[in-house]
Order: C-alpha cells, then sequence, then structure tokens
C-alpha cells in the first residue's frame, strides 16, 4: 500500500469518525436496545463534536435517567432548554428527572412551566397534579384535576383526586370518585381509597382492613404499607406499624408518609439516631413541611444537641410565628444553653400564644 | 421438672400480692355518688377522693370519704354524705360521720388530713365544688367546721390540697389547687357531641384559675399568701399538688399538674423584701409539657427520691394516648423524662390515671409505685375501641433504679376495672404492710390488703416539737444491711387524697436497722440520729429539744 493511498483511507476514516450524526445513530441503537451505558458513552462523544444538539442531549439525560443519574440528567436537561427553552420534550424530561429524584418543588416549577403553556395537555396536568400530592399540598391537587374531573375512564385523575378530597375532608366529594373506581372492579386503589376515607375518620380497624385487601390485590401498590402503618399507629398497634413503615420505605424509598411517621414513633422511643436519618430524609422529600423540622429539633433536643436544635427552632418560628409548640421547645433550647433572656422571651410569647387559644 | 411447674401453675402458683377485701368483711358500705345526670356535668366525672388518717388517736388508721351534695347543676334525691370510718382494729370499720360531724354537704371532691393547730389531733380540709370545709379535730371524737373563722372558705372549684409548712414556722400552711371557673353559663354551652348527647366538657374550654396559698397565722387562722407572687400570676386547671424539695435546700417546693395546661413547678425561694418568693419554673425545669411541647391533662401527682441519688423525681399521671410521665431530677433545677427507660410509657399508653403513690410495697427498701386509673367518660368506649371508662390498677416494682411493670402477678385486685379516682396509702391493719384505698367515681371504694412483704421494716411516727408536729419536710436517712436511703415526709400527693401520716421503712433482709437520722424541717432544722431501734414495729418519735 502506498503512502498516497494510506492517506486516503485515514482521511476517509476520520471523517467517518468526526460525524456525530453517526455516533448520534449508534447511540439510539444502544438506547434502544436497552445497552444503556454504552448509549450514554455514544451520546457524550457525539456531544463533544456537535454540543448544541438538543436531541442529542435531551436523549442523554433519558438515558441517564434510566441509569438513576437523575442529577445529571438534569443538568443535560437544563443545557437543552438554554438552547431550547421551548423544548416540550427536554422540559417534560427535565420535570421527570426532579419528580424521580423527589425534587418535587423543583419538578413542580417546571410542570407549572408546561401547564401554563400547554393547559389542556393532560398528561402535564396529572404529573403536575401527582407532584402536588406529594408535597402533601391537596388543595393544589383539587384546583389542578377538577378540570379533569369529567373524564370518567381516567382512573389515576379519579384516584389522586378522590384521595386529595378526603384528605381535605371532602369525604362526600371524594365519595363520587371512589364510586367511580369501584364501578370498574374490585381494584387496590379503590380500597386504597376507602381505606383512606375510614383513616380520616379514626375508624382504624375498617381502614386497616380496606389497606390490607389493597396490598392482597397489588402488593406494589403505591402508598399501601405507609396508610397500613399510619392506621395500625391510629389503633396503637405501634410494632405492626413500625413494620409497616420500614416495609413502605424498602419497597419506596422516598415515601414522604413512611419516613416522617417511623422518624416520629423512633424520636417518640427514643432511638434518636434512627429518628434523625428518616426525618432528614422526609426533610429532604418536603423542605418546607414545617412539621418536619419541628420533629427533627425535638429529636436534636432529645439528643441533648442544643445548638443544632436551636438553629432548626429559630427558623421554624421565623417562617411560622404562631407555632406556639416551636416557640416552648425553642425556649427549652435557649434556657438549656443558659441564654435565660432568650428562654424568657419566647416563654412569654408561647404563654400569650396559649392564652390566646383557650 | 415441667410438670411441677404446670402444676403449680394450675394451682394458682405463688400467692397474690394484694387482695380486696370486700365490703361484707370490713363493713364499708358507703358508695360515692356522683350525681350522675344527663347533662353530663364535668364535677360529675372528677371526684373524689379519701384519706388514711388516726382520727381519735388510737394507733389506728381510720378512713374518711368524699363524696358529692347540693351543687347548682345537682339536687340530690336523698341526702348524701361523707363518710367517716373509725378503724375498730379488728379489720372492721364503723360509719361514725354523722356523730363526729364530719358528714360534708357540699358537692365535694378532696380531702386532706394534718394537724393544722399543733394540738395532737388531725384535721380535715374538704374541697369541693362550692364550698371549702374544714373540720377542726375537737379531741372528742368531733369535729367543727371553722372553714369561715379560719379564712379558708373557697367558692369555687377547688380539687387537691396539701398541708406543708412553706415559712418554717411550726404552723402548717395550705395549697389549695383550684381547678376552672365552672358555672352556670359554661355547662350550658359545652355542646353535644356525635351521637347529639351532651357530653363531658374538655376543660380546655374553660377559663383557668390562679390555685391559693393559705399562711397559718398560728392562731388557728389563715391569711392569703399568694398575692403578687408567681403562685397567683399561673392561672391553671389544677388538679394534683405535691410538695418536694427540688434543690435540697431544705425549704418546701410545690409541683402543681394541671388538665390541659402546663404543669407549674413553684420553687420557693425564701423570705423577700416583698414577702416570700416564689418562682415559677415548670418550662425551664422541663416539666410543664410534653417532650412535644403539648400541654398534657396532668391529674395525679407524686415525688420521690427514685434513684437514689438525693434528689426528688416528680411523677404525672394524665389522660389516654398522652402517656404518663417520670420526671428524673437532674440536680441543677432540671429534669428529664425518664418515663420511657420503665415500663412507665409503654405501659400508660392508653390509660388515664388520677391517684398515685410511691411506696415500698414489699419493704425491700427500693421504691415501688401505685397507678389508679379510670377513663373520665363514660362513653368513652362508643368513641375510642382502645379505652376502656373501667381501667385496672398498675403496680411497678423499684429494682436496680428502674420501676418493672408487675401488675400481672400482684392479684386479681389489679385485674379489676375500676373507675378510679383517689387513692391513699395506709396500713389500716398495722402488720407494716402498706394497704391500698381506691376510691371510684360514683361507684363503692375498694380497699386491698397487702400481703406482700415479707421482709422487715420499721414504722415511724413523727411528731414535730419546735417544727410542725406532723413533720412534714422530715428528711429521713437510714442505713440497714449497710443500704442507705432516703425518705421525704410530705405533704399533698396522689389525687384527692391523703395518706396514712407514718413511714413505712423497708429493711428487705436485714434484721436491724444500723442507723436512723432524722432531720427535722424548719424553724429548728435539728438533727436527730438514733441507732439501736427493734424493728417490725411502729414507733413514735418525739423531735428532740437539740440535735443528739
Amino acid at each position: 500500500m502506498n503512502a498516497a493511498l494510506i492517506c486516503v483511507y485515514l482521511c476517509l476514516f476520520t471523517a467517518a469518525a468526526q460525524d456525530p450524526a453517526a455516533y448520534f445513530k449508534r447511540a439510539l441503537e444502544f438506547h434502544q436496545a436497552g445497552k444503556i451505558e454504552d448509549a450514554v458513552r455514544q451520546y457524550r462523544i457525539c456531544l463533544q463534536l456537535r454540543p448544541d444538539w438538543v436531541e442529542a442531549r435531551s436523549n442523554l439525560g433519558a438515558a441517564l435517567s434510566r441509569l438513576g443519574h437523575y442529577d445529571e440528567a438534569a443538568a443535560e436537561y437544563q443545557t437543552a432548554l438554554k438552547l431550547a427553552p421551548d423544548n416540550f420534550q427536554a422540559r417534560l424530561n427535565l420535570a421527570l428527572a426532579y419528580y424521580k429524584a423527589a425534587r418535587m418543588q423543583a419538578a413542580v416549577a417546571e410542570l407549572s412551566r408546561l401547564r401554563t403553556a400547554n393547559p389542556n395537555h393532560e398528561q402535564v396536568a396529572l404529573l403536575l397534579a401527582d407532584a402536588w400530592f406529594r408535597l402533601g399540598e391537596n388543595r393544589k391537587v383539587i384546583e389542578v384535576l377538577s378540570p379533569l374531573s369529567s373524564n370518567e375512564q381516567n382512573l389515576a385523575v379519579a384516584y389522586l383526586l378522590g384521595t386529595a378530597l378526603i384528605r381535605e375532608g371532602e369525604a362526600g366529594r371524594g365519595q363520587v370518585f371512589i364510586d367511580r373506581i369501584m364501578r370498574r372492579g374490585e381494584t387496590s386503589e379503590a380500597h386504597l381509597l376507602l381505606g383512606l376515607a375510614q383513616l380520616r375518620n379514626r375508624q382504624y380497624p375498617e381502614a386497616i382492613r380496606h389497606f390490607n385487601r389493597a396490598l392482597e390485590l397489588n402488593p406494589e401498590v403505591e402508598g399501601g404499607l405507609s396508610l397500613l402503618g399510619q392506621a395500625l399507629l391510629g389503633q396503637d398497634e405501634r410494632e405492626r406499624a413500625r413494620k409497616a413503615f420500614s416495609q413502605a420505605i424498602a419497597a419506596s424509598p422516598n415515601d414522604f408518609d413512611a419516613h416522617f411517621h417511623l422518624g416520629v414513633m423512633l424520636r417518640e422511643d427514643r432511638e434518636i439516631e434512627a429518628a434523625l436519618k428518616h426525618l432528614e430524609r422526609a426533610h429532604q422529600l418536603r423542605p418546607s413541611a414545617v412539621r418536619v423540622s419541628y420533629q427533627i429539633g425535638l429529636a436534636l433536643l432529645a439528643a441533648g444537641r442544643n445548638e443544632e436544635a436551636r438553629e432548626v427552632l429559630e427558623k421554624i418560628v421565623a417562617a411560622a410565628p404562631d407555632f406556639v409548640e416551636a416557640h416552648t421547645s425553642l425556649a427549652t433550647a435557649y434556657y438549656r444553653l443558659k441564654r435565660k433572656a432568650d428562654g424568657d422571651r419566647h416563654r412569654e410569647t408561647e404563654r400569650r400564644l396559649r392564652q390566646s387559644r383557650q | 421438672m415441667k410438670r411441677l411447674l404446670l402444676i403449680s401453675l394450675l394451682a394458682g402458683g405463688s400467692p397474690a400480692l394484694f387482695d380486696e377485701v370486700p365490703p361484707a368483711k370490713t363493713g364499708i358500705t358507703w358508695t360515692h355518688n356522683a350525681g350522675r345526670s344527663e347533662r353530663r356535668h364535668l364535677p360529675e366525672a372528677v371526684g373524689s377522693g379519701g384519706a388514711f388518717f388516726d382520727y381519735d388517736n388510737d394507733g389506728w388508721m381510720d378512713i374518711y370519704l368524699v363524696n358529692s351534695g347540693p351543687a347548682g347543676f345537682f339536687r340530690p334525691e336523698t341526702p348524701l354524705r361523707n363518710a367517716l370510718y373509725r378503724n375498730n382494729g379488728d379489720g372492721t370499720f364503723s360509719d361514725v360521720a354523722e356523730r363526729a360531724r364530719a358528714a360534708g354537704g357540699v358537692y365535694g371532691m378532696g380531702v386532706a388530713a394534718a394537724d393544722y393547730d399543733n394540738d395532737g389531733d388531725t384535721d380535715l380540709f374538704v374541697t369541693a365544688h362550692g364550698s371549702t370545709i374544714l373540720y377542726r379535730n375537737n379531741g372528742d371524737g368531733a369535729f367543727t367546721d371553722v372553714a369561715a373563722q379560719a379564712g379558708v372558705r373557697v367558692e369555687g372549684w377547688t380539687t387537691s390540697a396539701a398541708w406543708f409548712d412553706f415559712n418554717q414556722d411550726s404552723w402548717l400552711d395550705l395549697f389549695v389547687c383550684s381547678f376552672a371557673r365552672y358555672t352556670q353559663e359554661d355547662w350550658d354551652t359545652c355542646g353535644r357531641n356525635a351521637e347529639g348527647k351532651p357530653f363531658y366538657c374538655i376543660p380546655r374550654q374553660f377559663e383557668p384559675a390562679s390555685s391559693l396559698l393559705f399562711q397559718n397565722n398560728g392562731d388557728g387562722t389563715f391569711r392569703r399568701a399568694d398575692g403578687g407572687t408567681d403562685i397567683e400570676r399561673a392561672k391553671g386547671k389544677a388538679l394534683g399538688v405535691v410538695t418536694t424539695d427540688v434543690n435540697n435546700d431544705g425549704r418546701l417546693d410545690l409541683f402543681v399538674a394541671n388538665d390541659t395546661v402546663q404543669n407549674f413547678l413553684f420553687v420557693n425561694r425564701g423570705p423577700g423584701t416583698d414577702g416570700h418568693r416564689w418562682e415559677e419554673i415548670a418550662l425551664p425545669a422541663e416539666v410543664a409539657y410534653s417532650l412535644d411541647g403539648q400541654p398534657r391533662s396532668g391529674m395525679g401527682v407524686d415525688a420521690a427520691d427514685v434513684d437514689g441519688d438525693g434528689f426528688e423525681e416528680l411523677f404525672v399521671s394524665n389522660v389516654d394516648h398522652e402517656g404518663f410521665a417520670l420526671y428524673r431530677n437532674n440536680g441543677d433545677e432540671t429534669y428529664a423524662d425518664e418515663s420511657h427507660l420503665h415500663d412507665i410509657a409503654r405501659t400508660t399508653r392508653l390509660l388515664s390515671g388520677w391517684g398515685l403513690k410511691f411506696f415500698d410495697y414489699n419493704n425491700d427498701g427500693a421504691l415501688d409505685l401505685i397507678l389508679a386509673n379510670g377513663h373520665p367518660d363514660d362513653m368513652i368506649e362508643r368513641h375510642k375501641r382502645d379505652v376502656q371508662y373501667r381501667e385496672p390498677l398498675l403496680l411497678f416494682e423499684g429494682k436496680a433504679g428502674k420501676l418493672r411493670d408487675v401488675s400481672a402477678a400482684a392479684g386479681a385486685a389489679f385485674a379489676k376495672p375500676m373507675s378510679a379516682r383517689g387513692l391513699a396509702i395506709g396500713d389500716y391493719d398495722n402488720d407494716g404492710r402498706a394497704d391500698v384505698l381506691v376510691i371510684n367515681n360514683n361507684e363503692p371504694p375498694v380497699l386491698i390488703k397487702n400481703r406482700a412483704s415479707q421482709h422487715h421494716w420499721l414504722g415511724l411516727r413523727l411528731i414535730g416539737t419546735r417544727s410542725n408536729r406532723d413533720a412534714v419536710g422530715a428528711r429521713i436517712t437510714w442505713s440497714a444491711g449497710g443500704v442507705r436511703r432516703i425518705r421525704h415526709k410530705r405533704g399533698g400527693g396522689s389525687y384527692l387524697s391523703s395518706h396514712d401520716p407514718r413511714e413505712i421503712l423497708g429493711l428487705g433482709a436485714a434484721t436491724r436497722i444500723d442507723w436512723l437520722e432524722i432531720r427535722w424541717p424548719g424553724p429548728s432544722g435539728t438533727v436527730q440520729r438514733l441507732t439501736d431501734l427493734e424493728v417490725d414495729r411502729y414507733l413514735v418519735i418525739k423531735e428532740a429539744a437539740s440535735a443528739k
């Protein structure tokens, strides 16, 4: 082979190797074949060659999501959205990455933007409602899903909306959706809803019966074990409740209710370090939930970590000045820290607030 | 071996620690009548109490039982009366209330017994929804109500009371718990439950009230001593009170259990330029609220040095799902709720507690604990599946600094559900074993005989000569078998009730007491040391003129 021929071959090979479309094609093949790590490698090479390729970047985000690397995926989607701010799929994928990473507030922000731009998009509305649901914002769920409530075929809407209504004490309106689900036959979701209604009414044995049936029909039904734990806790079966919450967390590591209730139980049983682990996870899942922060403050006080407790409790009373128990606990933290004047100040506040409640 | 054990269990195993003594044996046939009405007035749910005391100084503990009576919301069809059961010394009692002119006549709540005039006879202060009564013991088998003349007639709703000498002038002063303002206007607006029936109002609805402190003038009269102090400023819904010495400074402090508002811990700071100083420190001391910062429904109280470190712990019973609290004294005017380290938190979670007492039921020297329980609402079983109206007593045995639930072995009396309220401890048969009197709401009282102890003991009746005659506030320290223990002679405690004023010191297997030391309360503060004391008997010890 002479030198000229070698040059032709090399030049042709280099040209092919430098073609981002070729890498994108190969990445797509790997992606579709379920060879996700190989796909990621090919997407990355493709994007080195053509960093502004939105579709490739969005696909890389999707592949990273499949691997559970949600933060990296979100970074890729964010880059894609800088290039194409109106790219619906990239924003939806970003929202889903946040959702899967249990960053619900960030998911809500992206989904809200999508909903504003696409007010009739049912999947976006449902995802947004689900994210609000996970943040414990039942009123928002009702607001988002009420316009879709006439669609009798969408059982997901019926389930979420029914649950939110029952949690907000609107049992009558919630019953409509329970009936709608029941008409489709005995389903796990229907029993969850029925159990939830009983749980709200403190009818714990009935609630437990429905939750157990829901779990029989579908052992993996989301929230089933957590709700069962709450009902068991309601009738003071603490050991069984503890087991249910632990199983709920094993099945769904981002189950807010299971982390929260198990954390509170452990704190009450003075297993403070274990309690803090669950409460801090609950806090990550719902950073704005003051009741979680308060439980963390109480656990820190119980552990004698008074300075840390003070910091947490100070933030709570700043955010919720009428939270009387937080003033009480903050006063305790100050007294322990020998800051009597500060303790007396919050003692006076808690006394005034309690008097106004009497 | 297994078979032998089975036979033993089938045969009943070891004998019960306690036995109920039926009315047919004792002659105690009186029944509490709460005046139950369809309207369900709250006072109907919270009474009543009783006392072990020796009204005729014959050395046998008599029993006083408080009944309801006429009130704005209740007109009894037949007159109701309190009972004064004279102990006949043979296990039977005779009701002499009418003859002794101590039959009440108000809607009574509780009783606090003490010799307030240092004349050698035990007097009675009866609390009520209505007018309080001060029965001065005439010393001739009869009493005279001198509440008005003495300046301790209180109108309103009073509950527990404690006699103690707060200013160490040798005269017993009186602390009276005020519950809440409950007038016709209040009971008309209480509301109805889900069944459309009137229910016992949650006390949260009622206006709180200040409790009262009366200073004994030493001439049979009293004057109010709470004005301008934290006692007056602290508005609560007080149901239980016990004296304690928070910081071992020798001055008696007060722990007050409140219903639905914070508890109070009034620390006696001694005389000041503007009068006696009381500082309410429950919140900084961490005995005001639950660990969640929530007020609980405090009812019965007691204090005792449970862990033997020389500082007294505090105990409060609460309503179901709140848990009872055992506050360990940290020695620096703060406490830590350690109910979870004992069997207390787990065992009491679903119970509602009232009368209670730390005592040494088996005379092994370690303090045990008895709790009397019962839910205040007679309709509770319709609304809560896990709570009963009548609940059993609980007995905890102290061992190695921990309280362990031994109720299951305590006998049938501890398996019997009761609507218990008051509880008094006393050795009615003088056998050195502390017996139990439970005063039930709207039902007969229950007398329970202690059959537990095979251990040695020494019973003390202290008589102050320079300090108050009942020696409330005295500190008793003793050593038996090389183990040193401390006991305070306290005022108040339990719920609406008054205990046998004698102290029974459990000696365990020791057949002799190494030494006994009594630090008498002020003004004398005399420390009296005794040795070579015979055991398994009651001794009367008079305060010596000077230290020995």
